[in-house]
Formats: C-alpha cells, structure tokens, sequence
C-alpha cells in the first residue's frame, strides 16, 4: 500500500507484507511450525537447536501473553457499557465542525472566513 | 533435548497458541452485545445532517510540485507542515495561505512528516530509513535551504510514520518497514526504545502508521502490513500491551479519539474500525458498500474534536464524514466543489478542531471549515 512510485520501499518482509497465508482475524490460517521464530534451515535441512529453544521460548512467552490476557477478558463488561461511556464523551464536547453546538460559539473557529462569516447572525460565506 | 524432541515442543506450543486464540476470540464475541451505531439508534440519536455549503473549501494550499504524502498542524493553531514526493517539506501559515520555509531534503522519497510541540522544529523521514529533524530556527545557506540538525539512524526499513510526544520537543517515536516503532531521545540522536523486532511481540511486517495518546502519552498505537493494530506503553517495550485483530488488510493509518480510549484505524480492506483500548472492543466498523466494485482503500483517517464526526480519505479521491456514532457517511468532501482531483493521502484537524487539511497526490493542500450556520442547542 505505502509503497512510493518509481521506487520499492526496501522491507524486510517480501512485497511489504507478510508472505504467510493469513485467514480471518488478521491470523495465520494454521499452525506454522518456525514461522513466528525467524528459524531458517541448514544447508541439510536441519534446524540449528539454539534457533528452536528460542522459539520455543517466545511461544511459551506467547503462550503466557494470551493466558493473562484471557483472565483480563473475564472481568471486562459488555460492548454496550463502553458505546455508553462514548456517546457521553462525544456529545459533551463543543465541536467547530458541527452543525450544532452545546453553548457559545468560539468566534476563532470562524478565522478560516476572514470576519466574513458570523454564525450568530446568519450570514453565510460560500 | 534432541532437535526432534524440540520440533515436537514447538508444534504443541504453536497448538496452544491457536486454540488459546480461538477461546479469547469466542470470549470477545460473547462480549459484543452492540456496537455504537445499534446503541446509539436505541438511544435516539439521529446522524449529523449538512448542507450543502457547511463543510466548505476555505483555502488552497499550492506550492508542491509532487505528490503530497503527509501533513501535520502546530500546536499553535495555525501553521502546517506537508511533505510531498517533489523532496520537499514546506511549512505553511494555513490562515494567509503563505509559505515560511521551504526545506529541500536530502533524500527525496520522502513518506512522513511532523511538527514539533513548540512549532520549532520539524521532522521527516522516508527511503533512506532515516528520520531528519529540522530546525526552522536555524539560518539558511545561500540557496535558502535549512541544513539537518539531526538524524535519527537505526531504522533497518523505510520511516513511514513519525510523531513527536506531546509536550516535549525532545522525544519522537517512528514506525518503519523494519516492523518496529522506536522511541528517540532526539537530544542524543539515540534510541531510547525499540518497540518489536525479534523474539517480541511485536508486528510481523512493516509498520505503516502511529499515533501517540493525546491524554496519556506513554501509550501509542501502530497499524501495520500484518493486518493488526497493537497498543504500547513506552515503559514496556518488550511487548505490545494488546493486539487488536479485525482488519482483513494492511493499516495504514491509526488515530486516537480525541478521549484517549479509543482508536481508529483505517485499511486497504477499505474499512475504518473504532476499538476500545481498555476492553480491546471492536466497537463499530465503518464500511460503504460499493456493489460489485472493489471499495477503495483506506489512506488516512482524522476524528473531529468531540470525535462525533470521522474523516476518511481513500485511494479514489473520496474523503467521506462519517457520523461516527451511527456509522453513515453524512458528507463526502471528494464530491464537494473545489475538490481534489486524486488519491487523498493524508488528513490532519487543526489544534482547535476548527479546520480539516486535507493532501492530495494533485500536488494540493486545501482546508476544509464549517461555513453554515451553527445551531446552538
């Protein structure tokens, strides 16, 4: 996407992307063995063992992210309490590019129109 | 331990990882009784409606001679910097319409720019992995250009993204095609942190967009090629603090909600989502239905002040105004007289919120302001 014209971003990942399959979720679709660890194979097709124990340990280290993160959705409310929390947020706070406005209007909002423009009394800049 | 016992160990660990994301995944869903536009319908609300003349083209900002790839406002209201293909940044007073420098850069493929908290300086950075600072202090040489004082080097893949802390003309963070962010002591020149990279949770393919929480500027937001957005706090690097899963494409821009809770994200999956950053909650996705037709990308994304109204911008040249808590598109500035002629590639709101900029591959810069009249109710 952010690739420039006439020139190839140079990115460690092929074509700016990632080149594993990814399914919904933004996921890989199945398990891919070494894929997260950056192994790469011996001229044998060995894997070299140092390279697996570090994998492993940023899976279990994985591994341990999601397990508190699971603990953490058990306590979290519903979608509803938050959209709540929003709307009170949203409708609080003056807005200089709405129709509408809770309060006085800020006469600096109205700079952009060089004095022309005055909300107040109808009159229009176009 | 024999590398077989090994390769056994880690197909069971990548197992668990999967099913581990599966149940977290079901819980999320459980937890998803609504999202904003089905709340907001059963509280009453009604979307924003406007007329014809009240979002309107107030200024053009010509100079560029290239595409223009970002912008970025001062704090102080008035003055916008942009950075455009043509290799140069250009500082602008947004309210006259008049450039103040002109800055030709030493590496023309330039992707990102921004303004300092004080308004005197600015950075970029681009293809050449680097991320320049600039001070427009400075004197200029005898062809009116502004030498660096000072370059951020460590990035191994193209800057695509950067943003100074608020309140402090000292630390900047980037994101880069090398799939890590980066906390720089601007002072030093050095790294303060990295954020990513191997062996961390970190993304798994280049970082296209960040943005710093206005209200707690430890914690930022990147977007990146792997399809997610990931939340950090600058005091825990070695990992994100949340993965936020949804997209079906590359992010290429996140903004934090004028609140500080909540973020934004648009992508080439032609969508915008709005997710909680103390749930994790996708609360609404942003999504025009275009028949048959591919949708657009998502370029760059900007919320209004109250966050009531989100900016959009898309590789067709259309900037839609979504109504943010009811989800419709309520205006769509791309239609609009005077409008740009190519891709929208970046949008930034005023520090007052009183005027969008929009950035164009058409070379142009134009600010968008309310024009109508203004109920107060």
């Amino acid at each position: 996407m952010m690739a420039m014209e006439g020139q190839q971003p140079q990115s460690s990942s092929e074509n700016g992307r990632e080149s594993e399959d990814y399914g919904e979720e933004g996921r890989e679709k199945g398990p891919h063995p070494l894929a997260q660890a950056g192994t790469g194979s011996f001229p044998g097709g060995f894997i070299g063992k140092h390279r697996l124990q570090a994998a492993i340990t940023n899976l279990n280290n994985q591994i341990s992210i999601l397990q508190e993160e699971l603990k953490k959705v058990e306590t979290i409310g519903e979608s509803s309490t938050v959209c709540k929390d929003l709307i009170s947020s949203v409708e609080s706070t003056p807005d200089p590019l709405l129709p509408f406005t809770k309060g006085s209007v800020d006469a600096g909002w109205d700079r952009w129109f060089g004095g022309a423009h005055h909300s107040r009394n109808h009159k229009r800049w176009i | 331990m024999s590398v077989t016992e090994l390769k056994e160990r880690h197909l069971a660990a990548t197992e668990t990882i999967n099913s581990l994301r599966e149940r977290l995944k079901e819980r999320r869903l459980s937890l998803l009784d609504t999202d904003i536009a089905g709340y907001a319908r059963s509280q009453g609300r009604a979307p924003v409606t406007f007329g014809p003349t009240d979002l309107v083209c107030c200024r053009a900002l010509q100079g560029h001679t290239g595409k223009v790839y970002s912008l970025d406002w001062t704090s102080e209201k008035n003055r916008i910097v942009s950075a455009s293909q043509d290799g140069r940044l250009i500082v602008w007073n947004a309210l006259t319409s008049q450039k103040t420098h002109a800055i030709k850069l030493p590496c023309a493929w330039v992707m990102t720019c921004a303004f300092s908290p004080t308004g005197q300086s600015v950075a970029c950075g681009g293809l050449d992995s680097v991320c320049s600072i600039f001070n427009l202090n400075s004197p200029a040489d005898r062809d009116g250009n502004l030498a660096v004082s000072q370059m951020l080097s460590g990035h191994k893949g193209y800057v695509s993204s950067c943003q100074y802390v608020p309140d402090e003309d000292t630390h900047l963070v980037t994101g880069s095609g090398d799939q890590t962010c980066v906390l720089w002591d601007i002072t030093t020149g050095f790294r303060t942190s990295v954020f990513g990279g191997e062996f961390q949770s970190g993304h798994t393919a280049d970082v296209l967009s960040i943005s710093i929480n206005g209200s707690n500027s430890r914690m930022f937001v990147s977007g990146s090629c792997d399809s997610t957005a990931r939340l950090w706090d600058t005091r825990v690097a070695s990992r994100a603090v949340r993965t936020f899963h949804g997209h079906r494409g590359d992010v290429n821009t996140v903004k934090f909600f004028p609140d500080g809770n909540r973020f934004g994200t648009g992508s080439d999956d032609g969508t915008c989502r709005l997710f909680d950053i103390r749930t994790g909650h996708q609360l609404q996705v942003y999504h025009q239905q275009h028949g048959d037709n591919e949708a657009a990308h998502v370029t760059s994304i900007a919320f209004s002040i109250s966050g009531r109204l989100l900016f959009a911008g898309y590789t067709n040249g259309d900037c839609y105004v979504w109504d943010t808590l009811l989800a419709k598109v309520v205006l769509n500035l791309g239609s609009l007289q005077n409008t740009h002629e190519d891709r929208i590639s970046c949008l930034g709101l005023s520090a007052d919120g009183s005027a969008l900029c929009t950035g164009s591959w058409d070379t142009n810069i134009k600010i968008w302001a309310f024009g109508g009249y203004r109920r107060v109710v």
